[in-house]
Protein backbone atom coordinates (compact mmCIF):
# COMPACT_ATOMS: atom_id res chain seq x y z
CA UNK A 1 0.00 0.00 0.00
CA UNK A 2 1.74 3.48 -1.02
CA UNK A 3 1.16 6.66 0.95
CA UNK A 4 0.24 8.42 -2.16
CA UNK A 5 -3.33 6.80 -2.71
CA UNK A 6 -4.55 8.54 0.33
CA UNK A 7 -7.44 11.22 0.55
CA UNK A 8 -7.26 11.72 4.65
CA UNK A 9 -4.42 12.62 6.21
CA UNK A 10 -3.66 14.48 9.82
CA UNK A 11 -0.43 16.18 9.50
CA UNK A 12 1.61 17.16 13.15
CA UNK A 13 -1.67 17.59 14.92
CA UNK A 14 -1.86 18.40 18.81
CA UNK A 15 -5.73 17.67 20.12
CA UNK A 16 -6.94 18.93 23.54
CA UNK A 17 -10.16 19.36 25.24
CA UNK A 18 -10.48 21.96 28.13
CA UNK A 19 -7.04 22.64 28.13
CA UNK A 20 -6.31 19.45 28.29
CA UNK A 21 -4.11 17.81 25.98
CA UNK A 22 -5.14 15.00 24.53
CA UNK A 23 -1.99 14.32 21.64
CA UNK A 24 0.58 16.10 20.45
CA UNK A 25 2.46 16.12 17.06
CA UNK A 26 0.31 13.01 15.33
CA UNK A 27 0.49 12.27 12.40
CA UNK A 28 -1.63 9.66 10.45
CA UNK A 29 -2.61 8.45 6.66
CA UNK A 30 -5.99 6.63 6.39
CA UNK A 31 -5.50 4.44 3.50
CA UNK A 32 -7.81 4.75 0.82
CA UNK A 33 -9.80 2.22 0.14
CA UNK A 34 -9.16 -0.12 3.32
CA UNK A 35 -11.09 -1.14 6.29
CA UNK A 36 -8.99 0.41 8.95
CA UNK A 37 -9.69 0.09 12.57
CA UNK A 38 -8.25 2.46 15.52
CA UNK A 39 -7.65 0.22 18.60
CA UNK A 40 -6.29 1.44 22.40
CA UNK A 41 -7.35 1.52 25.83
CA UNK A 42 -9.73 3.89 27.29
CA UNK A 43 -8.70 7.77 27.04
CA UNK A 44 -5.51 7.23 24.52
CA UNK A 45 -7.48 9.43 22.30
CA UNK A 46 -8.74 7.50 19.38
CA UNK A 47 -12.33 8.96 19.31
CA UNK A 48 -10.75 12.43 19.73
CA UNK A 49 -8.57 11.53 16.45
CA UNK A 50 -11.73 10.81 14.38
CA UNK A 51 -13.27 13.54 15.75
CA UNK A 52 -10.49 15.44 14.43
CA UNK A 53 -10.47 13.58 11.53
CA UNK A 54 -14.08 14.30 10.76
CA UNK A 55 -13.68 18.19 11.20
CA UNK A 56 -15.61 18.00 14.40
CA UNK A 57 -13.12 19.33 16.63
CA UNK A 58 -10.16 21.62 15.77
CA UNK A 59 -7.05 20.74 15.99
CA UNK A 60 -4.77 23.22 18.79
CA UNK A 61 -2.02 22.88 15.91
CA UNK A 62 -1.28 21.20 12.50
CA UNK A 63 -4.14 19.99 10.21
CA UNK A 64 -5.85 17.57 9.05
CA UNK A 65 -5.66 17.34 5.27
CA UNK A 66 -8.87 16.19 2.87
CA UNK A 67 -7.78 15.68 -0.87
CA UNK A 68 -4.77 17.80 -0.28
CA UNK A 69 -6.61 20.79 1.24
CA UNK A 70 -6.85 21.64 4.75
CA UNK A 71 -10.28 20.61 6.06
CA UNK A 72 -11.11 23.40 8.18
CA UNK A 73 -10.65 25.81 5.33
CA UNK A 74 -13.20 23.95 3.33
CA UNK A 75 -16.77 24.62 3.00
CA UNK A 76 -18.35 22.44 5.85
CA UNK A 77 -21.30 20.88 3.28
CA UNK A 78 -18.65 19.80 0.84
CA UNK A 79 -16.53 17.71 3.53
CA UNK A 80 -19.91 16.17 4.35
CA UNK A 81 -20.06 14.98 0.76
CA UNK A 82 -17.22 13.32 0.68
CA UNK A 83 -16.93 11.95 4.21
CA UNK A 84 -19.67 10.57 7.03
CA UNK A 85 -19.13 10.09 10.83
CA UNK A 86 -20.78 8.17 13.31
CA UNK A 87 -20.30 9.64 16.71
CA UNK A 88 -20.83 7.71 19.74
CA UNK A 89 -23.84 9.58 21.18
CA UNK A 90 -26.67 10.67 19.09
CA UNK A 91 -30.13 11.40 20.41
CA UNK A 92 -32.97 9.50 18.58
CA UNK A 93 -35.20 12.76 17.81
CA UNK A 94 -38.87 11.80 19.55
CA UNK A 95 -41.48 10.18 17.52
CA UNK A 96 -38.74 9.70 14.28
CA UNK A 97 -39.57 7.10 11.74
CA UNK A 98 -36.46 4.79 10.30
CA UNK A 99 -37.29 6.48 7.06
CA UNK A 100 -37.05 9.82 8.43
CA UNK A 101 -33.65 9.74 10.52
CA UNK A 102 -31.91 7.50 7.05
CA UNK A 103 -33.33 10.66 5.04
CA UNK A 104 -31.70 12.98 7.53
CA UNK A 105 -28.03 11.90 5.85
CA UNK A 106 -28.85 13.47 2.64
CA UNK A 107 -28.71 16.78 4.30
CA UNK A 108 -25.49 18.02 3.02
CA UNK A 109 -26.63 17.24 -0.99
CA UNK A 110 -29.48 19.53 -0.83
CA UNK A 111 -29.90 22.87 -1.35
CA UNK A 112 -31.59 25.50 1.15
CA UNK A 113 -34.59 25.27 -0.06
CA UNK A 114 -34.84 22.45 -2.41
CA UNK A 115 -36.84 19.37 -1.94
CA UNK A 116 -36.75 16.03 -1.64
CA UNK A 117 -35.52 14.76 -4.95
CA UNK A 118 -35.55 11.37 -6.86
CA UNK A 119 -31.80 10.46 -5.95
CA UNK A 120 -32.46 11.53 -1.91
CA UNK A 121 -35.01 8.36 -1.99
CA UNK A 122 -32.62 5.82 -3.57
CA UNK A 123 -29.80 6.78 -1.63
CA UNK A 124 -32.08 5.94 1.66
CA UNK A 125 -33.67 3.23 0.00
CA UNK A 126 -30.17 1.88 -1.10
CA UNK A 127 -29.07 2.61 2.53
CA UNK A 128 -32.05 0.83 4.42
CA UNK A 129 -31.29 -2.42 1.68
CA UNK A 130 -27.63 -2.23 3.03
CA UNK A 131 -28.00 -2.30 6.69
CA UNK A 132 -31.36 -5.18 6.18
CA UNK A 133 -33.82 -2.02 7.65
CA UNK A 134 -35.99 -1.50 4.54
CA UNK A 135 -39.12 -3.58 6.03
CA UNK A 136 -38.80 -1.42 9.24
CA UNK A 137 -39.18 1.93 7.40
CA UNK A 138 -42.10 3.59 9.04
CA UNK A 139 -41.86 2.15 12.25
CA UNK A 140 -41.03 4.56 14.99
CA UNK A 141 -36.97 4.23 15.66
CA UNK A 142 -37.67 4.55 19.58
CA UNK A 143 -39.47 1.19 19.15
CA UNK A 144 -36.61 -0.62 17.55
CA UNK A 145 -34.19 -3.10 19.65
CA UNK A 146 -30.46 -1.94 20.00
CA UNK A 147 -29.20 -4.14 17.20
CA UNK A 148 -31.54 -2.65 14.69
CA UNK A 149 -31.64 1.11 16.35
CA UNK A 150 -27.40 0.86 15.21
CA UNK A 151 -28.14 -0.56 12.33
CA UNK A 152 -30.39 2.20 11.41
CA UNK A 153 -27.42 5.05 12.19
CA UNK A 154 -25.65 3.62 10.05
CA UNK A 155 -27.91 3.59 7.32
CA UNK A 156 -27.80 7.30 8.22
CA UNK A 157 -24.46 7.27 7.30
CA UNK A 158 -23.82 5.39 4.47
CA UNK A 159 -27.28 7.38 2.83
CA UNK A 160 -24.92 10.70 2.99
CA UNK A 161 -22.77 8.45 0.06
CA UNK A 162 -19.57 9.50 1.17
CA UNK A 163 -16.51 7.51 0.09
CA UNK A 164 -14.83 8.17 3.80
CA UNK A 165 -17.13 6.15 6.59
CA UNK A 166 -15.84 7.44 9.78
CA UNK A 167 -17.16 5.18 12.86
CA UNK A 168 -16.84 5.62 16.32
CA UNK A 169 -17.37 2.29 18.19
CA UNK A 170 -20.23 1.15 16.26
CA UNK A 171 -20.59 -2.09 18.58
CA UNK A 172 -20.66 -1.04 21.88
CA UNK A 173 -24.63 -2.01 23.36
CA UNK A 174 -24.85 -4.23 20.79
CA UNK A 175 -25.03 -8.00 21.85
CA UNK A 176 -22.36 -10.75 20.04
CA UNK A 177 -24.64 -11.23 17.18
CA UNK A 178 -25.54 -7.95 16.11
CA UNK A 179 -21.58 -6.72 16.51
CA UNK A 180 -20.76 -9.87 14.41
CA UNK A 181 -23.38 -8.79 11.88
CA UNK A 182 -22.34 -5.36 11.79
CA UNK A 183 -18.59 -5.89 11.56
CA UNK A 184 -19.65 -8.35 8.54
CA UNK A 185 -21.76 -5.64 7.30
CA UNK A 186 -19.08 -3.10 7.68
CA UNK A 187 -16.80 -5.59 5.67
CA UNK A 188 -19.11 -5.64 2.51
CA UNK A 189 -19.31 -2.34 2.31
CA UNK A 190 -15.48 -2.06 2.17
CA UNK A 191 -14.99 -5.15 -0.24
CA UNK A 192 -18.26 -4.83 -2.34
CA UNK A 193 -18.79 -0.92 -2.17
CA UNK A 194 -15.44 0.53 -2.12
CA UNK A 195 -16.22 2.32 0.89
CA UNK A 196 -12.90 3.56 3.09
CA UNK A 197 -13.86 2.45 6.77
CA UNK A 198 -12.41 3.99 9.72
CA UNK A 199 -13.77 2.37 12.37
CA UNK A 200 -12.59 3.04 16.31
CA UNK A 201 -13.03 -0.51 18.47
CA UNK A 202 -12.81 -1.67 21.86
CA UNK A 203 -12.73 -5.69 20.97
CA UNK A 204 -9.50 -6.87 19.66
CA UNK A 205 -10.32 -10.20 18.18
CA UNK A 206 -12.68 -8.46 15.90
CA UNK A 207 -10.10 -5.60 15.05
CA UNK A 208 -7.58 -8.38 13.76
CA UNK A 209 -10.06 -9.95 11.97
CA UNK A 210 -12.22 -7.24 10.06
CA UNK A 211 -9.58 -4.49 9.50
CA UNK A 212 -7.15 -4.75 6.59
CA UNK A 213 -5.27 -1.90 8.58
CA UNK A 214 -4.85 -1.92 11.96
CA UNK A 215 -3.44 1.26 14.14
CA UNK A 216 -2.49 0.47 17.66
CA UNK A 217 -2.72 3.76 20.00
CA UNK A 218 -1.59 4.68 23.48
CA UNK A 219 -1.38 8.50 25.21
CA UNK A 220 -2.18 10.39 22.32
CA UNK A 221 0.85 8.32 19.95
CA UNK A 222 0.55 5.72 17.18
CA UNK A 223 2.56 2.93 18.76
CA UNK A 224 2.20 0.68 15.81
CA UNK A 225 0.08 0.49 12.28
CA UNK A 226 -0.32 -2.29 9.30
CA UNK A 227 -1.92 -5.57 8.72
CA UNK A 228 -3.26 -7.01 11.93
CA UNK A 229 -0.82 -10.52 11.03
CA UNK A 230 2.30 -8.32 10.69
CA UNK A 231 2.20 -5.87 13.59
CA UNK A 232 0.30 -7.88 16.41
CA UNK A 233 2.39 -9.45 19.01
CA UNK A 234 2.82 -10.30 22.48
CA UNK A 235 4.98 -7.44 23.13
CA UNK A 236 3.16 -5.28 21.32
CA UNK A 237 -0.42 -6.10 23.58
CA UNK A 238 1.96 -5.57 26.35
CA UNK A 239 3.19 -2.17 25.09
CA UNK A 240 -0.27 -0.63 24.47
CA UNK A 241 -2.30 -1.71 27.01
CA UNK A 242 -0.29 -3.22 29.77
CA UNK A 243 -1.94 -6.48 29.56
CA UNK A 244 0.21 -9.95 29.51
CA UNK A 245 -1.61 -12.13 26.46
CA UNK A 246 -1.08 -15.03 24.62
CA UNK A 247 -1.19 -14.65 20.51
CA UNK A 248 -2.63 -17.43 18.77
CA UNK A 249 -4.56 -17.88 14.85
CA UNK A 250 -8.37 -17.56 15.08
CA UNK A 251 -9.66 -20.88 14.29
CA UNK A 252 -11.70 -19.92 11.46
CA UNK A 253 -10.32 -17.13 9.83
CA UNK A 254 -6.20 -17.17 10.72
CA UNK A 255 -6.14 -13.81 11.64
CA UNK A 256 -4.80 -13.03 15.22
CA UNK A 257 -6.52 -13.91 17.99
CA UNK A 258 -5.22 -12.31 21.58
CA UNK A 259 -5.84 -14.33 24.74
CA UNK A 260 -5.18 -12.30 28.14
CA UNK A 261 -3.00 -14.33 30.48
CA UNK A 262 -4.36 -12.75 33.75
CA UNK A 263 -2.96 -13.59 37.15
CA UNK B 1 -44.79 17.64 4.48
CA UNK B 2 -46.40 14.15 5.38
CA UNK B 3 -49.99 13.46 5.24
CA UNK B 4 -50.82 13.88 9.11
CA UNK B 5 -49.08 16.68 9.85
CA UNK B 6 -50.82 18.08 7.02
CA UNK B 7 -54.14 17.38 7.84
CA UNK B 8 -53.79 18.35 11.31
CA UNK B 9 -52.28 21.58 9.61
CA UNK B 10 -55.73 22.64 7.20
CA UNK B 11 -57.46 21.50 10.69
CA UNK B 12 -55.50 24.27 12.83
CA UNK B 13 -55.69 26.89 9.98
CA UNK B 14 -59.72 25.51 9.97
CA UNK B 15 -60.02 26.06 13.74
CA UNK B 16 -57.85 29.32 13.93
CA UNK B 17 -60.24 30.74 11.01
CA UNK B 18 -63.11 29.87 12.69
CA UNK B 19 -62.16 31.50 16.31
CA UNK B 20 -61.01 34.53 14.44
CA UNK B 21 -64.41 35.25 13.19
CA UNK B 22 -66.27 34.46 15.99
CA UNK B 23 -63.82 37.01 18.06
CA UNK B 24 -64.90 39.54 15.50
CA UNK B 25 -68.39 38.95 15.82
CA UNK B 26 -68.79 38.49 19.74
CA UNK B 27 -68.70 41.50 22.00
CA UNK B 28 -70.94 44.39 23.49
CA UNK B 29 -72.48 44.74 19.67
CA UNK B 30 -72.79 41.39 18.43
CA UNK B 31 -72.74 40.82 14.55
CA UNK B 32 -73.71 38.36 12.35
CA UNK B 33 -71.33 36.77 9.23
CA UNK B 34 -73.13 38.85 6.96
CA UNK B 35 -72.87 42.07 8.63
CA UNK B 36 -69.03 41.14 8.97
CA UNK B 37 -68.78 40.87 5.76
CA UNK B 38 -70.20 44.09 5.05
CA UNK B 39 -67.76 45.75 7.17
CA UNK B 40 -64.78 43.82 6.19
CA UNK B 41 -65.04 45.13 2.00
CA UNK B 42 -65.96 48.27 3.11
CA UNK B 43 -69.77 48.87 3.90
CA UNK B 44 -71.94 49.15 6.68
CA UNK B 45 -72.40 51.71 9.21
CA UNK B 46 -69.35 54.14 10.32
CA UNK B 47 -69.77 53.19 14.35
CA UNK B 48 -69.59 49.82 13.80
CA UNK B 49 -66.63 49.70 11.51
CA UNK B 50 -64.49 51.51 13.89
CA UNK B 51 -65.96 48.69 16.28
CA UNK B 52 -64.84 45.86 14.00
CA UNK B 53 -61.66 47.53 12.09
CA UNK B 54 -60.29 49.76 14.67
CA UNK B 55 -61.03 47.47 17.78
CA UNK B 56 -61.54 44.09 17.02
CA UNK B 57 -59.73 43.14 14.42
CA UNK B 58 -56.39 44.73 15.32
CA UNK B 59 -56.77 42.89 18.68
CA UNK B 60 -57.23 39.03 16.78
CA UNK B 61 -54.65 39.99 14.51
CA UNK B 62 -52.00 40.72 17.40
CA UNK B 63 -53.89 37.29 19.25
CA UNK B 64 -52.57 35.28 15.56
CA UNK B 65 -48.96 36.81 15.45
CA UNK B 66 -48.03 36.66 19.18
CA UNK B 67 -49.55 33.73 19.31
CA UNK B 68 -47.61 31.78 16.43
CA UNK B 69 -44.36 33.67 17.35
CA UNK B 70 -44.69 32.42 21.29
CA UNK B 71 -45.44 28.71 19.81
CA UNK B 72 -42.30 29.23 17.17
CA UNK B 73 -39.86 30.93 20.53
CA UNK B 74 -40.56 28.05 22.20
CA UNK B 75 -39.86 25.16 19.72
CA UNK B 76 -36.29 26.89 19.17
CA UNK B 77 -35.64 26.84 22.86
CA UNK B 78 -37.05 23.18 23.55
CA UNK B 79 -35.17 22.16 20.30
CA UNK B 80 -31.73 23.78 21.31
CA UNK B 81 -31.91 22.67 24.90
CA UNK B 82 -33.22 19.06 24.19
CA UNK B 83 -36.05 19.85 26.94
CA UNK B 84 -39.59 20.24 27.19
CA UNK B 85 -39.02 22.77 30.27
CA UNK B 86 -36.93 24.55 27.95
CA UNK B 87 -38.91 27.53 27.24
CA UNK B 88 -38.85 31.62 27.54
CA UNK B 89 -41.09 31.80 30.26
CA UNK B 90 -38.95 29.22 32.72
CA UNK B 91 -35.54 30.70 31.02
CA UNK B 92 -36.79 34.24 32.34
CA UNK B 93 -36.81 35.85 29.18
CA UNK B 94 -39.88 37.21 29.83
CA UNK B 95 -39.41 38.75 33.12
CA UNK B 96 -36.32 40.38 31.20
CA UNK B 97 -38.14 42.18 28.75
CA UNK B 98 -40.52 43.01 31.53
CA UNK B 99 -37.50 44.79 33.19
CA UNK B 100 -36.75 46.73 30.09
CA UNK B 101 -40.02 47.91 29.48
CA UNK B 102 -40.61 48.45 33.24
CA UNK B 103 -37.49 50.61 32.58
CA UNK B 104 -39.29 52.81 29.74
CA UNK B 105 -42.58 53.14 31.23
CA UNK B 106 -40.69 55.18 34.15
CA UNK B 107 -38.82 57.09 31.80
CA UNK B 108 -40.97 57.16 28.79
CA UNK B 109 -44.55 56.37 29.23
CA UNK B 110 -46.61 54.86 26.45
CA UNK B 111 -43.71 55.21 23.92
CA UNK B 112 -44.74 51.74 21.77
CA UNK B 113 -41.81 51.53 20.27
CA UNK B 114 -39.11 52.39 22.90
CA UNK B 115 -41.06 49.38 24.61
CA UNK B 116 -39.90 47.02 22.04
CA UNK B 117 -36.62 48.16 21.66
CA UNK B 118 -36.33 47.75 25.37
CA UNK B 119 -38.20 44.44 25.57
CA UNK B 120 -35.73 43.19 22.94
CA UNK B 121 -32.61 44.74 24.05
CA UNK B 122 -33.41 43.73 28.06
CA UNK B 123 -34.57 40.18 26.67
CA UNK B 124 -31.27 39.44 24.56
CA UNK B 125 -29.05 40.78 27.62
CA UNK B 126 -30.80 38.09 29.86
CA UNK B 127 -30.47 35.60 27.34
CA UNK B 128 -26.63 36.77 26.79
CA UNK B 129 -25.95 36.48 30.24
CA UNK B 130 -27.88 33.20 31.18
CA UNK B 131 -25.63 31.87 27.89
CA UNK B 132 -22.51 33.16 29.65
CA UNK B 133 -23.04 31.82 32.94
CA UNK B 134 -23.98 28.50 31.45
CA UNK B 135 -20.35 28.11 28.81
CA UNK B 136 -18.64 25.83 29.81
CA UNK B 137 -16.30 24.54 26.56
CA UNK B 138 -20.32 24.45 25.33
CA UNK B 139 -23.44 24.54 26.34
CA UNK B 140 -25.25 22.09 28.44
CA UNK B 141 -29.34 22.00 28.31
CA UNK B 142 -29.73 21.32 32.13
CA UNK B 143 -27.14 23.96 33.23
CA UNK B 144 -28.81 26.20 30.90
CA UNK B 145 -32.15 25.78 32.29
CA UNK B 146 -31.33 26.12 35.77
CA UNK B 147 -29.34 28.96 35.45
CA UNK B 148 -32.09 30.47 33.30
CA UNK B 149 -34.84 29.42 36.47
CA UNK B 150 -32.15 31.37 39.13
CA UNK B 151 -32.23 34.53 36.97
CA UNK B 152 -35.93 34.38 36.50
CA UNK B 153 -36.29 34.31 40.22
CA UNK B 154 -33.78 37.39 40.35
CA UNK B 155 -35.22 39.38 37.68
CA UNK B 156 -38.55 38.87 39.27
CA UNK B 157 -37.48 40.12 42.29
CA UNK B 158 -36.07 43.14 40.60
CA UNK B 159 -39.58 44.29 38.89
CA UNK B 160 -41.27 43.97 42.05
CA UNK B 161 -39.19 46.22 44.00
CA UNK B 162 -38.98 48.60 40.84
CA UNK B 163 -43.27 48.67 40.71
CA UNK B 164 -43.47 48.62 44.73
CA UNK B 165 -41.07 51.87 44.46
CA UNK B 166 -42.73 53.83 41.55
CA UNK B 167 -45.89 56.09 41.51
CA UNK B 168 -48.91 54.50 41.86
CA UNK B 169 -50.35 54.91 38.69
CA UNK B 170 -46.89 53.67 36.85
CA UNK B 171 -47.49 50.68 38.77
CA UNK B 172 -50.62 50.41 38.17
CA UNK B 173 -50.54 50.23 34.61
CA UNK B 174 -47.15 48.43 35.19
CA UNK B 175 -48.96 45.46 36.96
CA UNK B 176 -51.61 46.15 34.45
CA UNK B 177 -49.21 45.07 32.10
CA UNK B 178 -47.42 42.60 33.73
CA UNK B 179 -50.47 40.28 33.39
CA UNK B 180 -50.48 40.29 30.20
CA UNK B 181 -53.21 41.83 27.88
CA UNK B 182 -54.47 42.00 24.63
CA UNK B 183 -56.87 45.34 26.07
CA UNK B 184 -55.80 48.71 23.81
CA UNK B 185 -53.64 46.98 21.06
CA UNK B 186 -54.32 48.62 17.85
CA UNK B 187 -53.12 48.74 14.55
CA UNK B 188 -49.88 50.54 15.32
CA UNK B 189 -48.86 47.50 17.36
CA UNK B 190 -49.83 45.16 14.09
CA UNK B 191 -47.89 47.74 12.25
CA UNK B 192 -44.61 46.84 14.85
CA UNK B 193 -45.30 42.99 15.45
CA UNK B 194 -46.25 42.20 12.17
CA UNK B 195 -42.85 42.62 9.56
CA UNK B 196 -40.97 41.10 13.29
CA UNK B 197 -42.65 38.20 13.30
CA UNK B 198 -42.58 37.40 9.37
CA UNK B 199 -38.63 38.42 9.37
CA UNK B 200 -37.96 36.49 12.43
CA UNK B 201 -40.27 33.13 10.98
CA UNK B 202 -38.26 33.23 7.45
CA UNK B 203 -34.86 33.37 9.41
CA UNK B 204 -36.50 29.75 11.30
CA UNK B 205 -37.43 29.22 7.74
CA UNK B 206 -34.12 28.90 6.61
CA UNK B 207 -32.66 27.64 9.93
CA UNK B 208 -35.39 25.08 10.67
CA UNK B 209 -33.73 21.85 8.69
CA UNK B 210 -30.22 22.16 10.45
CA UNK B 211 -32.06 22.60 13.73
CA UNK B 212 -33.91 19.10 13.85
CA UNK B 213 -30.47 17.74 12.70
CA UNK B 214 -29.10 19.54 15.92
CA UNK B 215 -31.49 17.49 17.74
CA UNK B 216 -29.41 14.59 16.76
CA UNK B 217 -26.72 15.80 18.79
CA UNK B 218 -23.52 18.27 18.01
CA UNK B 219 -21.00 15.91 16.44
CA UNK B 220 -23.40 14.63 14.13
CA UNK B 221 -24.84 17.74 13.05
CA UNK B 222 -21.46 18.79 12.21
CA UNK B 223 -20.29 16.16 10.44
CA UNK B 224 -23.54 16.34 8.32
CA UNK B 225 -21.96 20.01 7.44
CA UNK B 226 -23.33 22.21 10.17
CA UNK B 227 -21.57 25.09 11.76
CA UNK B 228 -23.28 23.76 15.04
CA UNK B 229 -22.15 26.92 17.45
CA UNK B 230 -22.98 29.68 14.53
CA UNK B 231 -26.21 28.06 13.80
CA UNK B 232 -27.46 27.58 17.39
CA UNK B 233 -26.46 31.46 18.18
CA UNK B 234 -28.75 32.52 15.39
CA UNK B 235 -31.72 30.38 16.30
CA UNK B 236 -31.33 31.87 20.07
CA UNK B 237 -31.21 35.06 18.69
CA UNK B 238 -34.27 34.76 16.59
CA UNK B 239 -36.08 32.95 19.41
CA UNK B 240 -35.54 35.81 21.91
CA UNK B 241 -36.85 38.19 19.00
CA UNK B 242 -40.20 35.79 18.87
CA UNK B 243 -40.57 36.30 22.69
CA UNK B 244 -39.25 39.94 22.86
CA UNK B 245 -41.52 41.14 20.49
CA UNK B 246 -45.25 40.33 21.34
CA UNK B 247 -43.66 40.47 25.26
CA UNK B 248 -43.60 44.25 24.36
CA UNK B 249 -46.80 44.66 22.64
CA UNK B 250 -49.12 42.38 25.15
CA UNK B 251 -47.06 42.11 28.30
CA UNK B 252 -45.24 38.58 29.36
CA UNK B 253 -47.94 36.14 28.61
CA UNK B 254 -46.51 32.64 30.05
CA UNK B 255 -47.12 29.18 28.85
CA UNK B 256 -47.96 29.69 25.06
CA UNK B 257 -44.38 28.88 24.56
CA UNK B 258 -44.57 26.11 26.80
CA UNK B 259 -47.40 24.35 25.60
CA UNK B 260 -47.82 24.78 22.02
CA UNK B 261 -44.69 23.20 20.69
CA UNK B 262 -45.95 19.88 23.02
CA UNK B 263 -49.56 19.84 21.63
CA UNK B 264 -48.01 20.11 18.01
CA UNK B 265 -45.89 17.38 18.33
CA UNK B 266 -47.88 15.44 20.43
CA UNK B 267 -50.68 16.03 17.76
CA UNK B 268 -48.38 15.17 14.78
CA UNK B 269 -47.16 12.38 16.42
CA UNK B 270 -44.09 12.79 14.08
CA UNK B 271 -41.14 15.61 13.93
CA UNK B 272 -41.62 16.06 10.47
CA UNK B 273 -43.83 19.83 9.53
CA UNK B 274 -44.40 20.26 13.80
CA UNK B 275 -42.93 23.87 13.21
CA UNK B 276 -45.67 25.35 11.31
CA UNK B 277 -48.50 23.25 13.38
CA UNK B 278 -46.78 24.83 16.51
CA UNK B 279 -46.69 28.31 14.80
CA UNK B 280 -50.75 27.86 14.51
CA UNK B 281 -51.36 26.20 17.64
CA UNK B 282 -49.65 29.02 19.54
CA UNK B 283 -52.04 31.45 17.64
CA UNK B 284 -55.09 29.11 18.77
CA UNK B 285 -53.96 29.14 22.06
CA UNK B 286 -53.65 32.51 22.62
CA UNK B 287 -57.06 33.64 20.66
CA UNK B 288 -59.01 30.92 22.60
CA UNK B 289 -57.41 32.17 25.84
CA UNK B 290 -58.08 35.82 25.00
CA UNK B 291 -61.86 35.30 23.75
CA UNK B 292 -62.23 33.28 27.23
CA UNK B 293 -61.04 35.95 29.04
CA UNK B 294 -62.81 38.67 27.50
CA UNK B 295 -66.46 36.78 27.08
CA UNK B 296 -66.30 33.77 29.85
CA UNK B 297 -66.55 35.83 33.12
CA UNK B 298 -68.46 38.26 31.96
CA UNK B 299 -69.19 41.19 33.40
CA UNK B 300 -65.69 40.77 34.28
CA UNK B 301 -62.70 40.92 31.97
CA UNK B 302 -59.59 39.10 32.71
CA UNK B 303 -56.27 39.88 31.88
CA UNK B 304 -55.26 37.11 29.22
CA UNK B 305 -52.32 36.14 31.06
CA UNK B 306 -54.35 34.72 33.80
CA UNK B 307 -56.24 32.27 31.41
CA UNK B 308 -52.85 31.08 30.02
CA UNK B 309 -51.04 31.04 33.60
CA UNK B 310 -53.99 28.63 34.79
CA UNK B 311 -54.09 26.67 31.90
CA UNK B 312 -50.65 25.91 31.26
CA UNK B 313 -49.78 25.63 35.21
CA UNK B 314 -52.04 22.60 34.94
CA UNK B 315 -50.46 21.61 31.92
CA UNK B 316 -46.49 22.05 33.82
CA UNK B 317 -47.57 20.48 37.03
CA UNK B 318 -48.75 17.58 34.74
CA UNK B 319 -45.71 17.59 32.64
CA UNK B 320 -43.13 18.15 35.65
CA UNK B 321 -45.40 14.94 37.61
CA UNK B 322 -44.41 12.78 33.95
CA UNK B 323 -41.12 13.70 33.42
CA UNK B 324 -40.35 13.10 37.65
CA UNK B 325 -42.23 9.13 37.28
CA UNK B 326 -40.22 8.35 33.74
CA UNK B 327 -36.83 9.17 35.14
Amino acid sequence: MSLSSSRLAARDVTLAYDNKTVAEQLSVTIPDGEFTVIIGPNACGKSTLLKALSRVIKPVAGQVILDGQAIHQLPAKEVARQLGLLPQNSHTPAGITVADLVGRGRYPHQSLFGGWRLEDSQAVAEAMAATHIDHLADRPVEQLSGGQRQRVWIAMVLAQQTPLLLLDEPTTWLDITHQIELMELLRELNQRHGRTLVVVLHELNQACRYASHLIAMREGAIIAEGRPSEIITAELIEQVYGLKAVIIADPIAGTPMIVPVGK
Amino acid sequence: MKKRPLIIFCFLLLAVGSVMLSALCRGAIPLSLHDLWLLLTGNGPAGLRLVVVEWRLPRVLIAVFCGAALGISGAIFQSILRNPLGSPDVLGLNAGAFSGVLAVMLLWPSNLFAMTLASLVSAALTGAIIYLLAWRQGITPYRLILIGIGIRALLMSFNGWVMTSTSLSTAMSAGLWSAGSLNGVNWQSVNLVFPAVVIALLGVAMLAKRMRLMEMGDDLACALGIRTERTRLGLLFLATLLTAVPTAVIGPVSFVALVAPQIARRLANSPSGVLWNTALCGSLLLLVADYLAQHAFLPYQLPVGVITVSVGGIYLLSLLVREARRS
